[in-house]
């Protein structure tokens, strides 16, 4: 048993980063009732701006003013500007909209600053002290303090004080609030401010402590997400004691060789057990408001042979005359594109046949690639059979998942789902994809790497295109077919109210377990595709962000007509190629779809398929009002 | 479209004004390359492509940076004997997707002869196949996974990041006395597990303890891994890491003072500029931290080091990096120009550019420890010899030049070179 105590006292040290980001967090849920996913990515800008500062050779305390300063300024122009106008939405998309301002901020951070290696030192880095033989720095001990002091403040702040109780009154009813004479916007936007000066200041500590570097400050929100939830999004004594544990657990795993390569995982591991034990008492019936006004969500546009037949046409004449047309780069694209489509598509099933946001169905995308590389590398049976348990493998893993989240609310079950991702990005990136080694991992360790080809039936890039298309076609399918059954009736009475659902006897465990299978099928699917047209899948290419991305892009996509997945695959595949093609900076890419983001959730909720419909029925309506005219006409 | 103040500002406080301030000033002659005949070329443009990672964990497009100024050079000087290189380089972001689509486009769609300057995390793997099923050859600039010197078409001008953690730890075994040594690298497939175990290759054949502690280059607790390092007792720490991902270490490793117990030392990555800065006094004050170079230091004089200085002022831009990879791309642009320059003019194609490009041997020049060819069968890495240098008051001072480096997997390669006379 090797000696721990060195590694306690370091994992204290990374718990207070935890402590400090998680704060944060809570205060701004407590304050407002919006989870902050932009907290990092204001750090972030806080950080880089204080470094700059510096780099000029101004004193380091004006860089520290400026970065805090532009930190909130940021945070209360969004909680001003663009958080009211999602005042009255649900809990979950008021937290992935704060996701599309983060995107805009790090896409910003990124296009300025870029990757390199830079420190932001604090005067405090140079004043250390010994406990069990590991030396703990001033800043450590003084950010430490901080997230504490935060916290207790925090809590004296929101039970006594009059603008604190007027916070708490706000976050928990708008509506009520106001009607009883709370100053509204005056009291939201002290929320934000606050919120603001702690992403500002923990931004500055963050990147002094673990590094200055954007994307990783940015996705930090991520485990810190995990300590919030210790404290359901509201205990601040909660936050600090777990995030504390979570340190702590997570640095005591190093000197284990076994679990070592795992243990970042402990913030979602701990994360996602804490929700499990909270959710036991019993089944919570839930109804998200945004989904009573949604139409049923597939059928937009004729009967149901109609758009079969739209579908199928549309399908077979880009598969027959897309090769002949593009070059090679656009056709790889266009592939990539198609696979993506369907993993979108497991996203939209869930989200709009049942509201639930799962922010997971990349990683199952993942589990899909790993078993069809797994089973190819092992046996070289059949790529379709390859594909098929790709399939049924994460079609399980959707289930396991999704069985202990059906008892929670709307946020709680995107959290785990986030959890989950943020687990299988630790995993995924310790293991790798199997590339024909040895032993249940099938990796190659200082050897030569084994590639899985295109199936047999396809080997050129034009025939895989082709056999893409007729998989994601049959997926699509699928899902059009099963709305129509018994399971898509059930799934549209408790999308609109589950004690309705369970008042008339629908058995909605059942109709949520087949709706997670699904997801988890098509999600597996596609990874599986995926892994033959690149021929591997990179075991860094998981992180939590990319599921993330894989929600918003459907939701500006559009989840509720069949063509939006089709959007999105767009979006996340031919976008970014055309950004390649014409040499501009990726990063211009993040800003816009985080932009998009935050305008279809603000005013397109049916995403850009929603406002293709719309147009082409506003066209349809106009034609058959013309239509007469032009046949008296005629006449 | 990308240069607004806040960029210029970074890049200058960064990179470029500390590069040139570390460094002395460059050669005031004209750069040669090519025919240096001052004419510029005019015929029909040869179509040469490069694939690196740019957008990502770190900015690896330094390579093809060098080499797009050297081409630039040559196509001022009167080209490949009148046809200017036409120069596409496209950036795979570290993803395997996107460096699939990217090869297609510069081999399918772009038709290029060949490859030169490449520079990448994923791209050798993912495309080594598809080079040889369409014959086309890639000088890399910068290999980094094994995958980029085990394959048939890929030959890069660098040492890889196995080669250069060997060399460190030589270094350390020889001239610091080093007996138990601590390799943490990133848990990248065919990367830090291949180049660390070179150094326990190495280790086992010198009677030097050697462990290796392979970390998720995500992971936030610098501290654990520190710790963990230091419960090995070892006598120096070497970082095998990209410098971006080196920085959290040093910091770690200060905040636990180790400076005056372990040398740290890490390969040519760390050779960069902005390292010695970035990582602060407490180890860039001197006898502290020790890098392994592939290539010869940027302040050597004489030859193709001035000339590549010469080169990127008058035809690179000013946020052009300075480094060993730098350095390899244009040793890798020089390659590919002398032996484009012995063909006839009109029958430059893919056929006769692998040819062309498989026979180069010998190539001679004052930027490399041993001369560079690109070599027959699947394993290639020409450079095999480099030096070290210490950080000392923000800059880097030569310590040793110009040693082999002994990774006992060399056998096959260096029976080949003798055999062949590929060195001479």
């Amino acid at each position: 048993m090797p000696d721990l105590s060195p590694f306690v006292i370091s994992g204290l040290c990374t718990g207070a980063v935890y402590v400090l980001a998680g704060v944060g967090l809570v205060v701004l849920y407590r304050a407002s009732g919006v989870l902050n996913l932009a907290q990092g990515a204001l750090g972030a800008l806080g950080a880089l701006l204080a470094w700059q500062i510096a780099q000029i050779g101004l004193p380091e305390w004006v860089g520290w003013i400026a970065g805090i300063a532009s930190a909130t300024a940021l945070a209360l122009f969004y909680g001003r500007v663009i958080a009211p106008r999602l005042a009255h939405s649900d809990p979950i998309i008021r937290a992935v909209a704060t996701l599309g301002f983060a995107l805009v901020v790090l896409g910003f951070c990124e296009f300025f600053w870029g990757e390199w290696p830079r420190s932001l030192r604090l005067p405090s880095d140079g004043i250390g002290f010994y406990v069990f033989g590991v030396r703990v720095i001033a800043t450590r001990a003084i950010a430490f303090g901080l997230g504490v002091a935060v916290a207790l403040g925090m809590i004296v702040f929101l039970n006594r004080s009059r603008l604190g109780l007027s916070m708490r009154a706000l976050a928990n009813d708008r509506e009520i609030s106001g009607l009883v004479g709370v100053p509204v916007l005056r009291v939201d936007a002290w929320a934000w401010v606050i919120s603001g000066v702690l992403s500002g200041v923990s931004g500055i500590f963050l990147a002094n402590m673990l590094k200055l570097q954007a994307i990783p400050l940015t996705y930090l929100v991520v485990p810190a997400v995990a300590a919030a939830i210790l404290g359901r999004l509201t205990s601040l004594t909660a936050v600090v004691v777990g995030g504390l544990a979570i340190g702590v657990i997570e640095a005591i795993a190093t000197p284990f060789p076994e679990i070592a390569g795992y243990r970042s995982a402990t913030p979602f591991v701990f994360a996602a057990l804490v929700l499990l034990w909270y959710q036991r008492g019993g089944l919570v019936l839930s109804r998200i408001d945004q989904f009573r006004s949604v139409p049923s969500s597939f059928e937009a546009v004729g009967t149901l042979w109609q758009q079969l037949r739209v579908g199928i046409a549309a399908a077979a004449i880009v598969a027959i005359v897309l090769p002949y047309v593009a070059s090679a780069y656009w056709l790889k694209t266009f592939t990539g594109v198609t696979i993506i489509a369907l993993c979108s598509l497991s996203v939209a099933v869930l989200y709009a046949q049942l509201g639930m946001v799962s922010l997971c169905q990349y990683a199952l995308f993942g589990v899909g690639g790993w078993v069809a590389l797994r089973l190819y590398h092992g046996f070289h049976i059949p790529f379709e059979i390859d594909l098929l348990a790709g399939g049924i493998a994460a079609s399980i893993f959707g289930v396991i998942f999704g069985l202990p989240a059906l008892r929670m609310r709307g946020l709680f079950f995107a959290l785990i789902t986030l959890m989950i991702a943020g687990g299988f990005q630790v995993f995924i990136s310790a293991t790798g994809f199997p590339d024909g080694g040895p032993g249940w991992s099938g990796k190659i360790y200082a050897g030569a790497r084994e590639f899985i080809p295109h199936p047999p039936i396809a080997t050129t890039d034009a025939a895989f295109f082709r056999y893409v298309v007729v998989v994601v076609a049959l997926g699509f399918l699928a899902v059009m077919l099963i709305e129509r059954t018994r399971a898509g009736r059930a799934w549209a009475l408790i999308r609109r109210s589950e004690p309705v659902a369970v008042a008339v006897g629908v058995n909605i465990v059942w109709y949520k377990v087949v709706a997670f299978a699904l997801a988890g099928f098509l999600a597996g699917v596609s990874g599986g595709l995926m892994a033959a047209n690149v021929g591997q899948l990179d075991g860094r290419g998981f992180p939590a962000s990319e599921s993330i991305m894989m929600f918003a892009l459907t939701v500006i996509g559009g989840a509720f007509h069949w063509s939006g997945p089709i959007f999105a695959g767009l979006l996340l595949r031919a976008v970014p190629s055309l950004l390649t093609d014409w040499h501009v900076d990726g990063n211009l890419a993040i800003m816009v779809f985080g932009a998009g983001l935050l305008h279809a959730l603000i005013t397109a909720p049916q995403g850009v398929s929603g406002q293709v419909v719309a147009l082409s029925r506003r066209f349809a309506a106009k034609l058959s009002a013309a239509m007469p005219r032009i046949m008296e006409r005629k006449l | 479209m990308r240069p607004s103040f806040l960029a210029m500002l970074g890049l200058a406080c960064t990179g470029l004004a500390s590069a040139l301030a570390t460094m002395p000033a460059a050669a005031a002659d004209a750069p040669k390359c090519g025919l240096s005949n001052g004419k510029a070329a005019t015929g029909q443009p040869i179509e040469i492509g490069a694939i690196v990672g740019k957008t990502g964990p770190a900015d690896f497009s330094g390579s093809a940076q060098a080499a797009a100024a050297y081409f630039n050079c040559v196509n001022a000087n009167g080209g490949i004997n009148g046809r200017p290189i036409r120069y596409s380089v496209e950036d795979d972001q570290w993803n395997p997707e996107t460096a699939t689509q990217v090869a297609a486009k510069l081999v399918n769609d772009t038709k290029v002869v060949g490859m030169v300057g490449n520079s990448s995390f994923v791209e050798c793997a993912t495309n080594a196949k598809f080079y040889e099923s369409t014959n086309v050859l890639v000088i890399a600039g910068v290999g980094v996974p094994r995958d980029c010197f085990h394959s048939k078409n890929i030959s890069p001008t660098n040492g890889g990041p196995r080669m250069s953690n060997i060399g460190a730890a030589q270094y350390m075994h020889d001239d610091l006395h080093v007996k138990r040594l601590v390799c943490i690298g990133p848990n990248i497939p065919n990367v830090g597990d291949w180049s660390c175990g070179g150094i326990e290759a190495y280790g086992k054949s010198v009677g030097m303890e050697v462990k290796t502690i392979l970390f998720d280059p995500s992971s936030l607790d610098a501290t654990s891994l520190i710790l963990q390092a230091m419960a090995f007792k070892p006598d120096a720490i070497d970082f095998n890491t990209p410098k971006e991902l080196g920085i959290p270490l040093y910091a770690a490793a200060e905040q636990q003072d180790l400076g005056g117990k372990v040398y740290l030392t890490a390969p040519t990555s760390h050779y960069d500029a902005s390292v010695p800065k970035a990582i602060g006094p407490y180890w860039s004050k001197g006898g502290r931290v020790f890098i392994q170079l592939e290539l010869e230091p940027l302040d050597k004089h004489g030859g193709d080091i001035d000339n590549w200085h010469a080169v990127l002022d008058k035809y690179g831009k000013p946020s052009d990096q300075r480094n060993t990879f730098s350095q390899a791309g244009y040793l890798a642009a020089l390659a590919a120009t002398q032996a484009l320059l012995k063909l006839d003019p009109a029958k430059i194609d893919r056929a006769s550019v692998a040819e062309a490009f498989r026979n180069i041997k010998g190539l001679k020049t004052d930027m490399s420890c041993s001369p560079w060819y690109f070599g027959p069968g699947d394993e290639h890495n020409a450079t095999h010899a480099g030096s070290v240098a210490e950080i000392k008051d923000d800059a880097f001072v030569t310590r040793r030049s110009c040693f082999a480096v002994l990774d006992p997997d060399y056998a096959g390669i260096l029976k080949t070179e003798k055999e062949l006379h590929l060195a001479d």
